[in-house]
């Protein structure tokens, strides 16, 4: 059974682009699910089995971080690993994401670098950076 | 106008670009486009400090972008595509700047970018002198980087 991905962003360009990287990818994908901010979000993990959660922090309606508070303080989605790809760049913020379980990530990034950080945080073999 | 941010700015452009969208660009010297002959894509943000970013990109080598963006042809591409992977441009290089321009601790809310027109684009990139404009060139097409701090007058 593959694994099940949601990708949260209010870009339809970003998510085109890491759904993209992620089937160039070497994982076994079951799943690709969208949202386009952090309700959407929320809402499509209710809906069904998550495995990863990838997202965004600046987004309208509910940003990526309080999205990510929402997800640890409910116990059906609290495990889900994190994976944040944002172009952030204050190291306080960071730290908060770091300190919520997520994996960052830094727009603009490489397919290469998409791809080892989520096989560490599945814990899947093969090369890390 | 400090040409070591223009530098920076070029610096980061230049790298977005090549990530992104493996494209090639360079700082040029030049007169900036008229509005009328570009797109033109800007954030607005606050934080330690509010303002905006803008790109006036040609309308030629957007497609290209878009499509390298998305890795689909070039002939599949629509205006909604190209406006969209210009800006996710903008927030990207905007992103990337901010912590440059103010240091790592500052916090920043980025909003969402939308696309100008040209009398759009007068009104909000000509009534101030820009604190960073970028003149640069992508895969030989021109591309203005314009910044504007609100607490600076350049």
């Amino acid at each position: 059974m593959g694994i099940n991905i949601l990708v949260v962003d209010d870009s339809s360009v970003m998510r085109a682009m890491i759904i993209k990287t992620l089937r160039m990818s070497s994982l076994d994908l079951g799943e690709i699910q969208e949202a386009g901010n952090g309700v959407e979000g929320l809402d499509a993990l209710a809906r069904q089995w998550t495995d990863m959660v990838i997202l965004d922090i600046n987004m309208p309606v509910m940003n990526g971080e309080d999205m990510l508070i929402r997800m640890r303080e409910n116990p059906e989605t609290r495990d889900i690993p994190a994976v944040v790809i944002s172009t952030e760049g204050s190291k306080t913020r960071i730290d908060r994401l770091i300190k919520l379980g997520a994996s960052f990530v830094h727009k603009p990034f490489t397919p290469e670098l998409i791809r080892n950080t989520i096989n560490q945080r599945l814990g899947i073999g093969g090369d890390h950076e | 106008m400090n040409e070591q941010r223009i530098k920076d700015m070029a610096r980061i452009v230049i790298s977005s670009l090549e990530s992104l969208a493996f494209m090639f660009s360079s700082l040029e010297q030049r007169q900036p486009l008229d509005f009328e002959e570009a797109i033109i894509g800007a954030v607005a943000f606050s934080g330690e400090f509010s303002g905006r970013l803008a790109i006036a990109i040609a309308p030629s080598i957007l497609s290209e972008l878009a499509a390298n963006m998305l890795g689909i042809d070039a002939d599949e591409i629509g205006d909604v595509h190209r406006h969209d992977a210009l800006k996710e441009t903008v927030n990207i290089i905007c992103g990337n700047w901010l912590p440059s321009e103010a240091g790592t601790e500052a916090v920043f809310n980025i909003g969402e970018p939308h696309i100008l027109t040209p009398s759009e684009a007068a009104s909000a990139l000509s009534v101030k002198k820009p604190t960073v404009l970028a003149t640069m060139s992508v895969e030989d097409e021109p591309c203005d980087i314009y910044f504007f701090r609100d607490d600076s007058d350049a």
